[in-house]
C-alpha cells in the first residue's frame, strides 16, 4: 500500500495526542483522588451521587439535631437529679419538725433552711439550657416559667411556661421533646389552692411543689406547736406526690437519653454506608489508575520513540 | 531520416524529463502543504512521421500535468472533517457547561444543602441569634451561588451569539475567495484541450472544506472546473464567480439572539429551524437550543420552585417577636411578559403578562404562543402541544387567564391573526434570587415559630351590594397567603390569591378555597368585591417552638417540589447529569469522529499526497533520462561533426 509521508506523522501526531490525553486523565484521576470530576464522567453515577449527597448532608443535620438533644435532656436528667435531693431534704426536715419536742431556734431553724430549699428549687426549676432556652418551659422561650406574686402577705407559686415541649428532629420519622412543662412536673393541676386567688394570667393557682415547700416553712414559724401534726402530714403527703412526678420526668429524660443512643448509632451506621456508597461512586480506584497510568506511560513512550525512528527512514539520507 | 530529427527527438526527451523534474520538486516542496495533491507528468509518443514505407517516431510530449486525484474519497474526507469540526465545538461547549454545573466549587448543590442544614440547626434552637444569623448567611452563599452558575451560562452563551456571528462572516470571505478562484479556474482552462491548473483546483477545494466545516454544504462541479456551493439546504453561496452573503441577525421571535438570513433582493428569508445543521454553527446552535436554553429554564425553575417553597413555608410560621411570616426571599412568581415576535401586527393590541401559578408544576421549558385568529396554540420547546384552562372570571376583570404547567397568562386586548410570543417562564430567574431585605436586616424575622391560630377579616372594596358575614380558618396548614381577593362576576364567586385566580367557588356558600371559609350574606351583584387578610392570632408564649423552622428545613425532602416528580437535589442533579450527558456524548462523537478523520485522510492521502521516498526515486530517474536525452544530443552533434570532417 502506498503512505504519503504526511500520513506518518498525522497518524503519530493523533496517537501521540490521544495516548496523552489518556494520561492526563489517569494523572488527574490520581491527584485528585475522584474518578467522577464532573457529570460527564458518568452522568447515572452522578445524578445518584446527588441523592446520596443528600442523604449524607441529611444525616449530618439529624446527628447535630441528635446532640443538641442529648446535651439538653442531660442537663434535665442532672437538675431534676439536684431537685429529687433538695425535695428529699425537705422532707427530713417535716419529719424532724412533726417530732414536736422543738426548741423554737431549732424550728426556726428549720424553717430557714427550708426557706432556703424553696428559693435553690425555685432556681433550679427556671433553669436554662446553654442556648438560652428554658428547661422547664415547654416552647415558651426565655421567659422564667415559674413566677411568684403577693396577695395579703402570702405569697402564691404559678406556672406561665407552655405546656408544649420543645420538641427536636432527631431523625426522619422521630420528633423528640428535649424540654418539659414545668406544669406537669412542679404542680398539680387538679388540685387549685384553697380561696379566690387568681394568677397574673386570670388562671387558679395550682398546688405545687413550691407551695408544699412555703407550708413547711409557715408551719416551721409557728411558735405554738399545736396543730403542726396535721399540717406536717400534709407537706409529707404533697412532698411524695412532687417527688413521684419528678422522678417520672426523670426517667423519662433517661429513656430519651438511651432512645437518642440507638438512633445516633443508627444514624453513624447510615453515615457510613452512604460514604461507602459516596466513595464507590466518586472515588478513583487507585490500583486501577495506577495501572493504566502506568500502561498508557509506556504506550506513550513508544509512540514517541517509534515516530522518531520512523521519521529518520529517508530516502534522501542516501542521495 | 535526418540527424536533425535525432536532435529533436533527444530535445523533446530533454523537455519532458525537464516537466517531470520539476513536477518532482513541486512536489517536494509541497509535501507539507495541506490539502496539496501530488501531481504527476502525463507523457505521450509524438506523432510518427511517415517516410513512405515505414514511420519513424518525433519523441515525446509533455500532455498535461495530472492531480492525482479521487472525488469520490475527497468528498467522505470532506464530510468527516466537518462533522469533526461540529462535534469539536460541540465539546467544547458542552464541557464548559458541565465542569460548571458539576463541579463542586460552583455546583449550586453545597448551597442549598447548605441553607437546609441551618433551617434544621434553628429548628432545634429557634431563639439562638446565632443560629437565626447562619440562616441568613448559607442563604446568601446560596444566591451567590445561582448568582455565578447562571453568570457563567450567560458568558458561555454570549461566546455562542459571539461565534454565530463569526463564522458568518468567516463563510461569507470563503464564499467570495472561492468566487475569486472559480474564476480563475475557469480562465485556466480556456483554449481547446486545456485542463484547468492542478494548483487552482486544490485551491477551490480547499475553500469548499473549509466552509463545509463551518455549514451544513453542498457542492457541484461545472465541466469548466468552477463549484457551486450551496449552504442551509438552499441558500446559493457561491455560483461560479459570483458569491452572495448570508448574514447574521437579530430572530425576529426574539431579538436577544442571532439566526442565520439570505437576503435576495429585497427579501430577507429565515431559514426554518434544522435547515441550519452541520459544521460549526450546527454545533453553536445545537448547543444553543438543546443545552444552553435547557440549562438556563432548569436552573430558574429550581431556583423558582425553591423561593416560592421556602416564602409559602415562611408566611405560614410567626417570627421570633410572634409575628405573622413574610417571604424570606423576594418573591419570584412575577414573570414578566412573554416577548413579542417583530413580525407581529402592529395593529394587535394585545397584552400578556405572565406568573407562576403553582411553583412545583413548571417545567422549566419555554414555550410558543401562536395566535391563529381564534384561538391560541401552545407549544413547549420539546415540540408539544400544550393544552391550558381558560379562564374569564369577568366582573370588572378584562383579563383572560390561560394556566398550564404551573404558569398563568394574563391576556388583555385583541391580537392578530399570525401574532406570536415567546415564553421562557424560568429562564434567567437563577441570577434574580435576593433574599427579603427586611429578614436581611433583621434575621428575627424569620418564622422559625409555627402559628397556632389564625383568623381572617374581610374589608369591602368600592360599595358592594352583598356583604360577607362569616369568615374562619378551616384547616391553617392550607392557607398559602396573608391577603386574598374575593370578588362575584354575576354567576360564581371566585378567590384570588397573589394574582393567581384560584378555581371558581360555586354554589352559595359557605364558600371554601385553600383552607379558609367565607359565608355571603345578601345578594350580590356582579363587581362585587372583598378583601379577606388572614392574620396571627394566639402566637403567644411560643416562640421557642421551632416547628416552622423544621417544616422549612423538611421542604428538601419534598419528593414533589421541582417539576411534581422530585425533590431540589434531584432537580439539580437531574440538570447536571442532563448536561453531562450532552457532554459525554459530544466528547465520544469528538473522538470517534477523529479517528474516522484520521482514517479517510490516510485513504485519501494514499492516493494524492506526496511520498518523499518516491520522489526521490523520481528524482533519480527523471535525472537519469534527463542524461540519457542529453547524450542523445551529443551523440547527433558528434554525427554532424563527423560528416563536416568528410570535406
Amino acid at each position: 500500500m502506498r503512505v504519503a509521508t504526511s500520513t506518518i506523522y498525522d497518524t503519530a501526531n493523533y496517537n501521540i495526542q490521544l495516548t496523552y490525553s489518556r494520561v492526563v486523565r489517569a494523572q488527574s484521576e490520581l491527584a485528585s483522588g475522584s474518578r467522577l470530576q464532573t457529570a460527564a464522567d458518568n452522568p447515572g453515577d452522578f445524578a445518584q451521587l446527588t441523592r446520596v449527597g443528600q442523604l449524607l448532608s441529611e444525616n449530618t443535620q439529624y446527628r447535630d439535631a441528635s446532640e443538641v438533644a442529648r446535651n439538653r435532656l442531660e442537663l434535665e436528667e442532672g437538675t431534676l437529679a439536684s431537685m429529687g435531693n433538695l425535695t428529699q431534704r425537705a422532707r427530713e426536715l417535716a419529719v424532724q419538725l412533726g417530732n414536736g419536742a422543738l426548741s423554737t431556734s431549732a424550728r426556726l431553724s428549720i424553717a430557714t433552711e427550708a426557706d432556703g430549699l424553696l428559693k435553690s428549687l425555685v432556681s433550679l426549676a427556671n433553669s436554662q439550657n446553654p442556648d438560652g432556652g428554658r428547661m422547664f418551659a415547654g416552647i415558651s422561650p426565655t421567659d422564667a416559667p415559674v413566677k411568684s406574686f403577693d396577695v395579703s402577705g402570702s405569697t402564691y407559686w404559678y406556672y406561665d411556661g407552655n405546656d408544649s415541649p420543645r420538641a427536636v428532629q432527631v431523625s426522619s420519622t422521630r420528633e423528640m421533646p428535649t424540654s418539659s412543662a414545668g406544669s406537669a412536673v412542679f404542680f398539680d393541676t387538679a388540685t387549685p389552692l384553697p380561696g379566690p386567688v387568681t394568677d397574673p394570667n386570670g388562671n387558679p393557682v395550682n398546688d405545687s411543689v413550691f407551695a408544699t415547700l412555703q407550708d413547711l416553712v409557715t408551719a416551721a414559724k409557728v411558735p405554738a406547736p399545736t396543730s403542726v401534726g396535721t399540717q406536717v402530714e400534709s407537706v409529707l403527703g404533697r412532698l411524695t406526690k412532687f417527688q413521684e412526678q419528678m422522678v417520672t420526668e426523670r426517667a423519662r429524660a433517661g429513656a430519651y437519653l438511651n432512645e437518642i443512643e440507638s438512633i445516633q448509632s443508627t444514624l453513624e451506621v447510615s453515615k457510613l454506608s452512604f460514604t461507602v456508597l459516596k466513595g464507590e461512586l466518586k472515588d478513583a480506584d487507585l490500583a486501577d489508575a495506577i495501572s493504566r497510568f502506568t500502561q498508557q506511560q509506556t504506550a506513550l513512550e513508544a509512540a514517541q520513540k517509534s515516530f522518531v525512528r520512523v521519521q529518520g527512514l529517508s530516502l534522501f539520507n542516501y542521495l | 531520416m535526418s540527424l536533425g530529427r535525432v536532435m529533436e527527438t533527444g530535445l523533446s526527451g530533454l523537455y519532458a524529463a525537464a516537466a517531470q523534474l520539476s513536477t518532482a520538486s513541486q512536489n517536494i516542496s509541497n509535501a507539507g502543504v495541506d490539502g496539496y495533491n501530488r501531481q504527476s507528468v502525463v507523457l505521450a509518443a509524438n506523432e510518427p512521421q511517415s517516410q513512405g514505407r515505414f514511420f519513424l517516431g518525433t519523441g515525446v510530449s509533455v500532455e498535461t500535468v495530472r492531480r492525482v486525484y479521487d472525488a469520490f474519497t475527497d468528498q467522505q474526507l470532506r464530510d468527516a472533517k466537518a462533522d469533526a469540526t461540529y462535534f469539536e465545538t460541540l465539546k467544547s461547549l458542552t464541557g464548559q457547561v458541565d465542569a460548571a454545573l458539576s463541579s463542586d466549587d460552583s455546583s449550586a448543590l453545597p448551597g442549598i444543602q447548605g441553607l437546609f442544614s441551618k433551617f434544621s440547626a434553628l429548628a432545634a434552637s429557634p431563639t439562638s441569634a446565632a443560629a437565626r444569623q447562619l440562616v441568613v448567611s448559607n442563604a446568601n452563599s446560596m444566591i451567590d451561588r445561582f448568582a455565578s452558575l447562571q453568570e457563567r451560562l450567560d458568558s458561555i452563551r454570549r461566546g455562542v451569539e459571539d461565534g454565530i456571528g463569526a463564522a458568518v462572516s468567516e463563510i461569507n470571505s470563503l464564499g467570495s475567495q472561492l468566487a475569486n478562484v472559480n474564476a480563475l479556474v475557469r480562465q485556466s482552462a480556456v483554449g481547446p484541450g486545456r485542463t484547468p491548473a492542478a494548483d487552482l483546483l486544490d485551491q477551490r477545494d480547499a475553500l469548499v472544506s473549509k466552509i463545509s466545516g463551518l455549514i451544513n454544504t453542498t457542492v457541484a462541479y461545472a465541466s469548466d472546473g468552477s463549484a457551486t456551493v450551496t449552504v442551509a439546504n438552499g441558500f446559493t453561496l457561491v455560483d461560479g464567480n459570483a458569491s452572495s452573503p448570508i448574514a447574521a441577525v437579530a430572530d425576529p421571535d426574539d431579538p436577544t439572539r442571532k439566526v442565520i438570513a439570505f437576503t435576495v433582493g429585497n427579501t430577507t428569508t429565515y431559514p426554518p429551524d434544522g435547515d441550519v445543521s452541520g459544521g460549526r454553527i450546527g454545533a453553536l446552535l445545537q448547543v444553543r437550543s438543546e443545552l444552553l436554553d435547557y440549562a438556563d429554564g432548569q436552573l430558574g425553575r429550581l431556583a423558582v420552585s425553591l423561593t416560592t417553597a421556602v416564602n409559602a413555608q415562611n408566611r405560614r410560621g410567626a417570627d421570633q417577636n410572634l409575628a405573622g411570616g413574610q417571604n424570606l426571599f423576594v418573591d419570584q412568581t412575577d414573570l414578566g411578559s412573554p416577548i413579542g415576535s417583530l413580525r407581529n401586527n402592529p395593529n394587535s393590541t394585545i397584552d400578556i403578562s405572565a406568573r407562576v401559578a403553582d411553583a412545583s408544576q413548571l417545567t422549566g421549558l419555554d414555550y410558543r404562543l401562536d395566535f391563529d385568529g381564534s384561538a391560541w396554540r401552545i407549544t413547549d420547546s420539546d415540540g408539544r402541544s400544550v393544552t391550558p384552562t381558560i379562564t374569564t372570571p369577568g366582573g370588572g376583570d378584562p383579563a383572560t387567564y390561560y394556566s398550564f404547567e404551573g404558569v398563568q397568562l394574563a391576556l388583555t386586548g385583541t391580537a392578530s391573526a399570525g401574532d406570536r410570543f415567546t415564553l421562557r417562564p424560568t429562564a434567567g430567574k437563577a441570577s434574580d434570587i435576593a433574599l427579603n431585605p427586611a429578614i436581611q436586616s433583621d434575621p428575627k424575622k424569620i418564622a422559625a415559630s409555627a402559628v397556632v391560630t389564625a383568623s381572617v377579616t374581610s374589608a369591602p372594596v368600592g360599595s358592594p351590594s352583598s356583604s360577607i358575614s362569616a369568615t374562619s380558618v378551616s384547616d391553617l396548614s392550607k392557607v398559602k397567603g396573608a391577603t386574598y381577593d374575593f370578588f362575584f362576576n354575576g354567576t360564581d364567586w371566585f378567590a384570588r390569591r397573589d394574582g393567581k385566580v384560584l378555581v371558581p367557588v360555586t354554589g352559595s356558600g359557605p364558600f371554601t378555597f385553600e383552607g379558609l371559609s367565607v359565608t355571603v350574606g345578601g345578594t350580590p351583584a356582579s363587581g362585587d368585591r372583598f378583601t379577606l387578610s388572614v392574620g396571627v392570632t394566639g402566637t403567644s408564649n411560643t416562640s421557642g417552638n421551632g416547628s416552622n423552622a423544621l417544616a422549612l428545613a423538611n421542604l428538601q425532602s419534598d419528593t414533589k417540589a421541582v417539576g411534581g416528580t422530585a425533590t431540589f437535589a434531584e432537580g439539580y442533579g437531574q440538570l447536571a447529569s442532563a448536561a453531562g450527558t450532552q457532554a459525554a456524548s459530544a466528547s465520544t462523537g469528538s473522538t470517534a469522529q477523529n479517528a474516522l478523520v484520521l482514517q479517510l485522510k490516510s485513504q485519501q492521502q494514499a492516493i494524492s499526497g506526496v511520498n518523499l521516498d518516491e520522489e526521490a526515486a523520481s528524482l533519480l530517474r527523471f535525472q537519469q533520462a534527463y542524461q540519457a536525452s542529453s547524450k542523445v544530443i551529443a551523440t547527433a552533434g558528434r554525427l554532424f561533426d563527423s560528416i563536416l570532417q568528410i570535406n
